[in-house]
């Protein structure tokens, strides 16, 4: 598989993680260690200030449904991916401002809007959309519906990107003059 | 032998009848005797809230419902709410507009935010508030102001009817009828009588009340369903579920924006007395962070304790071996003797019972006492133990405990056919056992042990007792070695 | 309010009031408003490691377990007071089973040492509620559908209807209609029915109802998808939503559906009643709470008094209903509150208390269907009682 992984600068990523395929990672962003991010499917896009705690696992999965040339997956900004969360999406999009918590497991067939929480070790498997705001908790799996959206976490990752590079290897931002016309284009694959 | 995850393989008979585990029962100091959850009296000793672990004196846990007045529970998922604090928004500010706002712009408020399902109280538009605790609007109950009128209504009726008594009394009517009276068998009070005839009751003070009460109204309106709730679609997230109506019973709200924050229940702590002799078996500290006891009567600490290292599969009609550990939990040292629940000699009771008969015949707590084992009579209605030990009963003698001797040296084999190894207060021994030859295959196969142990009681005697220091007990414990095969 | 709190501190202590139901326990204190919990009558079983209902017994020892468990949960966990310094108001329904009362007693008064207690029966206390002197309690509880006229509190005895209406019935429709469209394997565990019932189910007035009867039905209500952790989510249609409480109002030869046992429960009592119980209708009980359950009952009975057999013997008038100052699932329990409130709490104790020493003595409770306590006392037959007793 080829690797093109593009770090948009101002983006913290470890080094002691999992990228396969064709990933970018906007600016901003913060990538713990331990992470596996793998677009076997098609190209990963991550947007700005999202959080992805260790353990955690994004993969664009192959498809027979995908269409050539494949859809990104587009993962919008201010989401936050907890400890062991699970990600598996053939959807091109996951809106923004979502919580995943940790070990959740979102299934291929689940369309993640905005504003979403994904409780602990809550499991979505059947095909469904969620809609914004929608907050999912409980080994029932109680459904109810937020007023706003979760807020950012911008404390947490202005504190991260500070220490991060004090204990970890970082990663290098690879893309750089070219920054604000390739942010222009970022939003665009949305479906 | 007790788990937390497992089966208890080893179960102790307490005097009532009851199988429990060992750490699950209690040893009254002052009978000499096994108690459990089910025989003891259990009894309110302190409120507190479990979350600020702050004391509450019970008239106050009274006035306030026994709920914390500062802890929240989530009406949404019932876990416990934080208070968050925000700075008041720019964007409001804005809104305000004047200069006013300016002023006091660093402002803090305060709101009530769940982190497990995400609810907050700013979502059912409860007004944040300027104090991190507490200051929480309150709601009354809907129909109060109907059931204080019921209230009074009873109350004067009540009233009237013990009046109403006494006065009889005084008149002394002693002549009756032959037949039954309206008001003798059917609960009807006669100032209800007297109001059903139209008559004026008979005292002016608490008729006022009566004379002014309005019950309900009936009416033939019944709200019927609304016309599009046959094409309106269904939200399930704006409808609470039961258990969140029944969370606050005096609202039930239907609609999930009138869910309001719950305070958070209180908690007690428990003391447990022996109803024999009433001497507390477990007093808790006051203090609600500790968890310790100001007295632990467990058995734990009084009575030996028996685990199963190991067994032979037990066939029916044969014999097999079980190596057993025993501990001695006491400061001083015990003889242990095992043997066959039968052999436990009959305790004549009499001569206690002849002291405690007139006693008894006095108070009413002693014969419910009397009849109360009838209510968990036999164990063996819950297991019929199908092994019993075979041979001349194991008599052993185990040390005191030590808390040094853990530092000791290795076991110290006293090679024996009975004791396999020793080591401190405690001691690995060998029993034959024998299976009944009728025992099914397949069924639990259960040994009844008895213990017959000498036990010093350390509690100081009272001065008419006879200062008897040493005792022999017996206690009787079940152990599960698998199924027969 | 806060008066009867004032006074009920320097006076005795408030009574607590039990009202054991077969699904939901109600428990609280007397003379307050509401109770202070509503739980499933259900405890943590540690030997089983399962929650087990109080109802599910086999042999009175088991029963006695279950009530000392339950009793330990209300008493320690949620109302926080020494069961020994409390009377008690037990509210019961007329028909509950005398093992399960004898076993309560036992329970209450050897087990937890309560002072007194008060038995009282579910249909005056709803009735109480009111303050109306004539009511008919239609009650509709989780197992049961019992209907029983109160004239100047006392119960009808002869005229108590009770059929197996409860939410139950409903409960069980609903998961055959839910099987119906989506397969015969659907499986969901009872409280998912509930939530589904409370949540969507409603009860259509009866000229609709009998559109769905006829070969045109109408138009069904929108469809709702229930989402099932797991395992996706199951479609409730708007016919299973609207026809799930139909069997309360199935009829078939034996009459026994709900109106029909409102109008002879009616038809059992005195003449000259009979049109002031029309006029006091209570729909009260859990499952009562249906939207439109109240209209549609409302319809029916105006429906059914035109046909025979009640239309030769009723002459009713038209059926008007209460509402109690409660909701539904609690009306019995708040009946109790203020029962007790005269009573028990009131310290009086008036001759309805059965205290501990009598019950010591006797080892039984008065009940209306026994021979000792409803013969009057000068009968021929009662001396021959006393020498059996």
């Amino acid at each position: 598989m080829a690797h093109n992984i593009k770090i948009l600068p101002g983006a913290t990523v470890c080094e002691d993680c999992t990228l396969e395929g064709d990933i970018t990672i906007g600016g901003g962003t913060v990538i713990h260690p331990r992470v596996s991010i793998i677009a076997e499917g098609g190209p990963i896009i991550i947007a700005e200030y999202c959080i992805i705690e260790e353990y955690s696992t994004i993969i664009h999965k192959k498809s027979d449904k995908q269409e050539n040339p494949p859809k990104p997956l587009f993962i919008g900004a201010h989401n936050v991916f907890e400890v062991a969360c699970k990600l598996e999406s053939i959807y091109g999009h996951v809106g923004e401002s979502n919580v995943f918590e940790c070990r959740s497991f979102v299934g291929e067939e689940v369309k993640v809007g905005s504003g979403c929480v994904i409780g602990a070790a809550c499991t979505l498997t059947a095909p469904q959309i969620l809609a914004d705001n929608t907050v999912i908790w409980g080994s029932e799996h109680h459904v109810r519906e937020a007023l706003e959206k979760q807020p950012s976490q911008l404390l947490q990752l202005d504190f991260l990107s500070k220490v991060m590079p004090n204990y970890h290897r970082l990663r290098k931002p690879n893309v750089h003059k070219r920054q604000p016309s390739r942010q222009s284009q970022e939003p665009s694959p949305k479906p | 032998m007790a788990y937390l995850t497992q089966p208890d393989y080893v179960r102790y008979i307490c005097t009532c009848g009851q199988l429990k585990p060992i750490t699950s029962l209690y040893f009254c100091r002052h009978c000499l005797k096994i108690r459990c959850g089910f025989c003891i009296c259990h009894e309110v000793d302190s409120h507190y809230c479990p979350n600020c672990l702050e004391n509450m004196p019970s008239s106050e846990a009274r006035l306030k419902k026994n709920r914390c007045s500062s802890c929240f529970d989530c009406p949404s998922c019932y876990h416990t709410l934080s208070t968050r604090a925000s700075l008041v928004q720019p964007r409001q500010q804005e809104g305000a507009g004047d200069g006013k706002v300016e002023n006091k712009h660093q402002k803090k408020m305060y709101y009530l935010a769940c982190f497990n399902c995400r609810w907050t109280s700013r979502d059912v538009g409860i007004p944040d508030q300027p104090v991190a605790s507490g200051g929480w609007p309150e709601r009354p109950n809907p129909f109060a102001t109907q059931i204080n009128q019921l209230l009074e209504y009873y109350k004067a009726i009540a009233l009237q009817e013990k009046q109403e008594k006494i006065e009889k009394e005084r008149k002394k009517f002693a002549i009756r009828g032959k037949y039954l009276t309206l008001t003798d068998k059917t609960g009807l009070t006669g100032a209800m009588a007297r109001n059903i005839a139209g008559l004026p009751s008979s005292d002016s003070g608490s008729s006022s009340i009566i004379a002014k009460f309005v019950p309900s109204q009936a009416s033939a309106e019944v709200e019927e369903l609304p016309e599009d709730y046959f094409t309106k679609e269904v939200n399930l997230n704006q409808i609470t579920s039961m258990p969140q109506r029944l969370l606050s019973p005096e609202w039930q709200p239907t609609d999930v924006s009138r869910l309001h924050p719950i305070a958070k229940l209180l908690s007690v702590k428990r003391s447990q007395r022996c109803r024999e002799c009433d001497h507390n078996l477990t007093k808790p500290e006051y203090n609600p962070g500790s968890i310790k006891f100001k007295i632990e009567l467990l058995a734990f600490y009084h009575i030996p304790e028996v685990k199963i290292i190991s067994y032979e599969p037990m066939k029916a009609g044969e014999n097999s071996t079980v190596l057993l550990k025993l501990s001695n939990p006491t400061a001083h040292e015990m003889t242990l003797c095992l043997m066959n629940p039968e052999d436990i000699p009959q305790v004549d009771n009499e001569e206690e019972q002849l002291e405690n008969s007139l006693e008894k015949s006095l108070t009413l707590d002693k014969e419910s006492a009397a009849c109360k084992p009838a209510a968990a009579p036999a164990w063996r209605r819950a297991a019929a133990p199908c092994v019993r030990a075979v041979g001349p009963p194991v008599r052993v003698s185990v040390p005191q405990r030590d808390d040094a001797a853990e530092y000791d040296d290795d076991a110290t084999h006293d090679a024996n056919d009975v004791i396999v190894w020793r080591k401190a207060n405690k001691l690995g021994v060998r029993l034959q056992v024998a299976t009944e030859a009728a025992a099914s295959r397949g069924g639990a196969a259960l040994l009844a042990l008895a213990l017959q142990y000498s036990y010093r009681n350390t509690v100081p005697p009272a001065a008419n007792a006879p200062n008897q220091r040493n005792h022999i007990l017996y206690t009787t414990a079940l152990l599960s070695l698998g199924n027969v095969a | 309010m806060a008066l009867y709190e004032g006074i009920a501190l320097i006076q005795e202590k408030q009574a607590v009031v039990l009202d054991l139901g077969s699904e939901y326990t109600k428990f609280g204190f007397t003379g307050e408003a509401a109770p202070r919990c509503i739980i499933r009558s259900q405890f943590w079983c540690s030997t089983e490691r399962r929650f087990k209902k109080v109802y599910e017994y086999s042999t009175p020892e088991e029963l006695y377990d279950n009530l000392v468990n339950m009793l330990h949960l209300l008493y320690f966990r949620h109302v926080l007071v020494n069961p020994k310094e409390r009377k008690v108001v037990v509210v019961e329904s007329l028909l509950t089973p005398t093992l399960f009362r004898e076993t309560l007693a036992k329970v209450l008064f050897t087990h937890y040492e309560v002072s007194g207690a008060v038995w009282a029966d579910s249909p005056r206390m709803c009735a109480m509620t009111l303050g109306a002197p004539v009511t008919l309690v239609v009650s509709l509880g989780a197992r049961e559908a019992e209907v029983a006229a109160v004239v100047h509190s006392c119960v009808v005895l002869r005229a108590v209807q009770a059929q197996p209406l409860g939410a139950a019935a409903v409960r069980a429709e609903l998961l055959h209609l839910l099987r119906q469209d989506c397969g015969p394997d659907l499986h969901l565990p009872d409280h998912v029915l509930e939530d589904i019932t409370v949540k969507t189910c409603f009860v259509s007035p009866r000229a609709r109802a009998l559109r769905w009867q006829s070969d045109s039905p109408p138009e069904p209500a929108r469809s709702v998808r229930y989402p099932l952790a797991r395992l996706g989510a199951v479609c409730v249609s708007g016919r299973a939503r609207e026809l799930a409480a139909e069997p309360l109002f199935r009829r078939d030869n034996e009459l026994a559906s709900l109106p029909d046992i409102v109008l002879q429960c009616i038809m059992q009592c005195p003449i000259d009643v009979r049109r002031a119980l029309a006029a006091n209708v209570l729909l009260t009980g859990g499952a009562a709470s249906l939207p439109g359950l109240r209209a549609r009952l409302s319809q029916e009975l105006a429906h059914l008094c035109t046909l025979p057999p009640y239309s030769s013997r009723l002459r009713l008038g038209e059926f008007k209903f209460h509402r109690a100052p409660a909701h539904d699932m609690s009306c019995a329990w708040l009946g109790g509150a203020l029962c007790g409130a005269g009573e028990a709490g009131g310290g009086a104790g008036g001759g309805r208390l059965l205290s501990r020493d009598v019950y010591c003595r006797e080892r039984r409770l008065r009940d209306w269907v026994n021979l000792l306590d409803n013969t009057p006392p000068h009968h021929p037959q009662r001396d021959h009682l006393d020498l059996t007793l």
